[in-house]
C-alpha cells in the first residue's frame, strides 16, 4: 500500500527533525526529551523548552534488523540511547559506525541526515542522527 | 454507587495466520465459540477493541461494520483502542457502562487482523504505538526499545541472556496445553541460537509471533447461573517512551493499575493465584511481575519458577502468554479475560491445580508500560 | 591587514569542510571492471570517499557549513545569503539552501539559491557574495560548494566521481581570517562535460575536456587576474586548481610555470576523490588549515560547460585563533571505513529496486 508523506506534516515537524529541543522542568530540575507541556517527574507546568548542542554519550544500544519498511535500506538500524551532555536522554538512530565498534560510553554528535525518502518522487524528510564524535569543539547549536 | 459487573459467556477463536477469514468472519466464530457453551446473547451494547483496522484494513469504525454484519442492530456501538491494550482498555469502558447503570448487558469483542501484509509492513504499522514525532519518524520500532531495556536490565541486575531466556521456555510448555495459543510446541533451552535477531540480543523467540485472532465475552449487570465477577479494575499511564522517565526498568502505570484494582476489589496481591501478563517481550514479563510487587525490582528471574511456571504463590501465563499463546494486538486482553474466565468458570485444568475459587487477575499495556489496565476477577458468589 | 589591490572585497569569516566516512580503493572498482592498473595509476587517485545511504549534497553541506559558522564565530542568523554551488541536487526543483538554511536555523529574510554550473557554481557564488558583501547587501553570505557526482559505472569518470563538501562565510575583510584580494572569471560555451535533464549520469569528450576545457579556462583565468591586478606567479605561497584527478592540477600548474610545492599542500582529490564542487574549494580549506597569515593563495576553479575562476586571497593573523574551532580536513581524511564495491553500489542507489 502506497504511504505517501504529507507536506504539511513535514513542514511542520522541522523544528523537530532539525533541532533537539528538550524540555527542562523549573521546579525539580528533571529534563526530558520530547517536550511535554508538563514535568515527566513532577507534573509542574513551569517547563522550560531549549535547544540542545547535540553532544552526549552513547549510554547503550541495540542492532535493530527486523526494521519497518519505510527503513529497509538501511537495515540493520543501529538505536542507540544517548544522554545528551545537557542531561536528558534520547533514543537515535547512531551512523558512521561499524557495529563492532560500538562502545558504550562513546561520545557522540547530532548530524543531518536523510531520515524517510518517499520513493522516487515524494518528498525527502531530513532528521538528525548520532555519529561518534569528530575532535572537540566548543560551537553553538544550530 | 455503583452495580456489580460480571461476564457470564466467553469464546475465542485458536490465534493462527487467518488467511481466509475476514474481520467479520473472525468475530462471528469467536461468538459462535461463546453461543456453544452458554446460551444465545441478547447485548444492548457491542464494544469493540482492535488495533488496527484502518491500517490493515482500511476500515474505520470497524464496531459499526460488525455490528451491522452480525445482525446486532438498535444497539449502542464502540469501538476501542489504546494500541496493544485495547482489549482489557475495552473490558474497563465494558465495566463502566454497567456499573453506572446506563446499559444491562455488553458484547465485547476483541478482534485483530496482523498477518495481511509482509513482516515489514507489518513492523511498520505496529512502529505506529510510538510517537509518530518521535520513535515512529526515526525507525525506532517498539521490539528495538525492548531489546534497549532488556541489555539496561541485564547490565543493572548481572543475568545473561540465557538467565532471561527461561521464559520463552516455559511460555511454549504452557502453550502446549492451551487450545488457543498459536504456537502450541516445546522449544529446547538453547532454541535461540537458531533463532532470527529481531532487534540484538532479543531474538523471534522472545517475541510475540503475529497471528490474526478473536475472542468475544459476554459482561452484564447479573450473575445468573455461573458467572465470573470483576472485582477490581485499575488503570494508569505514563511518559510514553521508556527513556524519559527517571527509571525505564520499572513500570510504574502498572503498579498504580495494580493498586487501584485491588484496592477497588478489597483484597491483597497474596490471594490472586492466577495471573496472566502482557509478555510480548521477554524482559517485560520480569518488569511487569516486579513492578505488581511479586518480586523485588531485579529479582523476578531469581522469583519465576519455570517449572510450575509460578511466582510467589501465582501461576502466571498458564496461557502461553503473548509469547506462545499469541497477540492479536487489540484481541489479546480480552484472550486474557477469557483465559480467566476459562479457569474460574469454564473448568480448564491445565496442570491439576483448581483455581476455581480463587482470584485471578489480567494485566495489560501498550509498549514499554505507556499505559496500563489491571482486571480481577473471581467466580461469581 | 595585507593587499596590494584595490576592488571591492570581502573575506573568508569562517571554513569548513566533511567528507563521508566511507571510502571505496580505485583497485576495487578497477577489478570490478576489468581496468589495467597503469590507467588507474596514471590518474593519481587512491581511494574515494562515498557518501551514505542517508547522505546526500543536503547533508554534506549542512556539515560544511556548521564548521564554517563555528570557526567564523557569527550566529546564524546574521547571514543575509545562502547559496549552494551542486551538480547533485537531492531535489531537481526545490533548492537545497533553503532546507540547509533551516536546518541551520537561518531566519526568512535571506536570498537563497542552488546554482549550476559543474564544478564552479560554488566558485561562481564566491564571487556574487563579494559584490553581496562589499555593496552592503547582506553582512555575511554562506556559500556552500558540495556533490555527491555520480559516474556512469564502469566509466573512466567512476574512478574520481566523489561525496563532500566545503563552505565558507563570507563578510567583510575586516573580521575575515582571509582577505579575497581580487577575482576575475572566464567563460566561454564549450560541450566538454554534460548531463541531460532526465539522465542519471553525466556524458564527456574524454580527452576533449582536456585542452579546450580544462587548461584552456583554467590558464586564461589565471592570466586574466595576472593582468587585472599585475600580481605575478610569485607573489603566491600557494595555488589551488580544481583537482578532477591528482595529474590535472600539476600539468596546469607546469603550463602556468607554478613549481610543484605550491601545488602539492593543496591537493585533496587523490584522497578523497573528486568532490565536484568541493573539488578547488576542499583545497582552498587545507590551505586555510595550515598557512601562516600574511600567505597569499591563488585559488583557480573550473566547471566544465566551460568556465573557470581565478581569486587571490590573502590571509590574516585572525586565523590563528580560528582554525581549531572545527575539525581540519585531514581529521576528516583520515576518518574513514572502507567499503567494497558492493555497498558502494547500494548507497549511492545504483541498484535498481521495486
Amino acid at each position: 500500500m502506497a504511504v505517501r508523506d504529507s507536506p504539511p506534516r513535514i513542514w511542520r515537524l522541522r523544528d523537530i527533525l532539525y533541532r533537539i529541543k528538550y524540555a527542562k522542568c523549573r521546579s525539580c530540575g528533571y529534563m526530558f526529551y520530547p517536550p511535554r507541556i508538563s514535568c515527566v517527574r513532577c507534573s509542574s507546568r513551569d517547563v522550560e523548552v531549549m535547544i540542545s548542542k547535540g553532544l552526549g554519550t552513547l549510554v547503550e544500544y541495540t542492532i535493530l534488523y527486523q526494521v519497518s519498511s519505510r527503513f529497509q535500506d538501511s537495515a540493520p538500524l543501529i538505536i542507540g540511547l544517548i544522554r545528551l551532555d545537557e542531561g536528558f536522554n534520547m533514543y537515535g538512530q547512531v551512523v558512521d559506525i561499524d557495529p563492532k565498534d560500538l562502545r558504550k560510553g562513546m561520545r557522540v554528535e547530532a548530524v543531518l541526515r536523510r531520515l524517510r525518502v518517499d520513493g522516487s518522487s515524494g518528498l525527502i524528510t531530513y532528521g538528525l542522527k548520532f555519529r561518534p564524535a569528530i575532535g572537540v569543539h566548543h560551537g553553538r547549536s544550530s | 454507587m455503583t452495580r456489580r459487573v460480571y461476564i457470564n459467556a466467553a469464546g475465542a477463536i485458536e490465534i493462527d495466520r487467518h488467511f481466509d477469514k475476514s474481520y467479520k468472519a473472525l468475530a462471528l466464530e469467536s461468538i459462535r465459540r461463546m453461543e456453544k457453551r452458554f446460551s444465545a446473547i441478547e447485548p444492548e451494547a457491542v464494544v469493540v477493541s482492535s488495533m488496527s483496522p484502518e491500517s490493515m484494513g482500511e476500515q474505520i469504525g470497524l464496531a459499526g461494520v460488525i455490528a451491522d454484519y452480525l445482525g446486532l442492530r438498535r444497539l449502542k456501538v464502540f469501538r476501542v483502542e489504546m494500541g496493544e491494550a485495547s482489549g482489557l482498555a475495552a473490558i474497563m469502558a465494558s465495566y463502566s457502562l454497567i456499573a453506572s447503570g446506563l446499559v444491562n448487558r455488553v458484547l465485547v469483542i476483541g478482534v485483530e487482523k496482523i498477518t495481511e501484509l509482509a513482516t515489514s509492513h507489518i513492523v511498520r504499522v505496529y512502529s505506529m504505538i510510538g510517537d509518530s514525532e518521535y520513535m515512529g519518524l526515526y525507525g525506532i520500532s517498539p521490539a528495538s526499545e525492548a531489546s534497549m531495556i532488556a541489555k539496561l536490565y541485564m547490565a543493572r541486575y548481572g543475568y545473561s541472556y540465557e538467565e532471561l531466556f527461561k521464559w520463552p521456555i516455559t511460555m511454549h510448555r504452557n502453550a502446549v496445553r492451551n487450545p488457543h495459543a498459536q504456537l502450541k510446541f516445546m522449544i529446547k533451552a538453547d532454541a535461540y541460537r537458531d533463532s532470527p535477531i529481531i532487534s540484538e540480543p532479543l531474538r523471534l523467540l522472545d517475541a510475540y509471533p503475529f497471528g490474526d485472532g478473536a475472542s468475544a465475552v459476554y459482561m452484564s449487570s447479573k450473575p445468573g447461573d455461573v458467572a465470573a465477577e470483576i472485582l477490581g479494575i485499575g488503570s494508569s499511564n505514563d511518559a510514553h517512551d521508556a527513556v524519559s522517565r527517571e527509571d525505564p526498568l520499572f513500570f510504574s502505570s502498572i503498579r498504580e493499575s495494580f493498586g487501584e484494582a485491588l484496592r477497588m476489589a478489597g483484597i491483597n496481591r497474596d490471594l490472586i493465584n492466577y495471573l496472566e501478563i502482557h509478555d510480548s517481550y521477554t524482559p517485560y514479563s520480569y518488569i511487569i511481575l516486579e513492578s505488581m510487587g511479586f518480586a523485588e525490582r531485579g529479582e523476578a528471574p531469581k522469583r519465576f519458577s519455570p517449572d510450575t511456571s509460578s511466582i510467589d504463590r501465582v501461576y502466571v501465563n498458564l496461557s502461553g502468554g503473548l509469547k506462545a499463546r499469541g497477540h492479536p494486538w487489540g484481541a489479546t486482553g480480552i484472550y486474557q479475560v477469557y483465559e480467566l474466565f476459562q479457569i474460574l468458570v469454564g473448568g480448564w485444568n491445565p496442570i491439576g491445580v483448581d483455581m476455581s475459587n480463587g482470584y485471578a487477575a489480567a494485566q495489560s499495556m501498550n509498549g514499554a508500560g505507556a499505559q496500563s489496565y489491571i482486571a480481577i476477577l473471581r467466580r461469581a458468589r | 591587514m595585507l593587499a596590494l589591490v584595490a576592488g571591492p572585497r570581502a573575506g573568508i569569516l569562517g571554513w569548513g569542510a566533511y567528507i563521508p566516512i566511507y571510502r571505496l580503493k580505485v583497485s576495487e572498482i578497477a577489478r570490478i571492471w576489468g581496468y589495467d592498473e597503469t590507467v588507474v595509476k596514471s590518474l593519481w587517485i587512491e581511494e574515494k570517499a562515498v557518501g551514505a545511504i542517508d547522505e546526500d549534497t543536503i547533508t554534506i553541506g549542512w556539515e560544511a557549513s556548521r564548521y564554517a559558522i563555528m570557526r567564523a564565530g557569527i550566529d546564524p542568523s546574521e547571514i543575509g545569503a545562502i547559496f549552494v554551488g551542486t551538480e547533485s541536487k537531492p531535489y531537481a526543483v526545490k533548492p537545497s539552501a533553503t532546507i540547509i538554511a533551516e536546518a541551520l536555523g537561518i531566519p526568512p529574510n535571506k536570498m537563497s539559491s542552488d546554482l549550476e554550473f559543474a564544478c564552479r557554481a560554488a566558485s561562481e557564488a564566491m564571487r556574487i557574495s563579494i559584490g553581496l558583501v562589499a555593496s552592503n547587501m547582506v553582512r555575511a553570505s554562506l556559500v556552500i560548494g558540495a556533490d555527491t557526482a555520480q559516474a556512469s559505472p564502469g566509466d573512466l569518470l567512476e574512478f574520481s566521481a566523489s561525496s563532500g563538501g566545503a563552505a565558507f562565510v563570507i563578510g567583510s575583510p575586516k573580521d575575515s581570517v582571509a582577505v579575497i584580494e581580487a577575482s576575475y572569471s572566464y567563460v566561454t560555451d564549450t560541450p566538454d562535460f554534460w548531463r541531460r535533464e532526465g539522465s542519471p549520469y553525466p556524458e564527456h569528450g574524454e580527452s576533449f575536456t582536456g585542452e579546450p576545457a580544462y587548461f584552456s579556462h583554467i590558464i586564461n583565468a589565471v592570466k586574466g587576474l595576472l593582468e587585472k591586478t599585475g600580481l605575478s606567479i610569485s607573489d603566491f605561497d600557494y595555488t589551488v586548481f580544481h583537482q578532477p584527478n591528482g595529474k590535472f592540477p600539476l600539468q596546469v600548474g607546469q603550463k602556468l610555470g607554478f613549481p610543484r610545492e605550491k601545488i602539492l599542500p593543496g591537493m585533496v582529490t587523490p584522497y578523497t576523490g573528486n568532490t565536484y564542487n568541493g573539488s578547488a574549494l576542499l583545497g582552498l580549506v587545507r590551505i586555510l588549515d595550515i598557512a601562516k597569515p600574511g600567505s597569499r593563495i591563488l585559488l583557480a576553479p573550473f566547471g566544465s560547460g566551460a568556465g573557470a575562476d581565478a581569486f587571490s586571497i590573502v590571509i590574516q593573523d585572525r586565523i590563528e585563533e580560528r582554525r581549531d574551532l572545527a575539525p581540519r580536513l585531514d581529521d576528516l581524511i583520515n576518518r574513514k571505513l572502507y567499503i567494497q564495491y558492493g555497498e558502494y553500489v547500494k548507497y549511492r542507489k545504483k541498484i535498481v529496486k521495486l
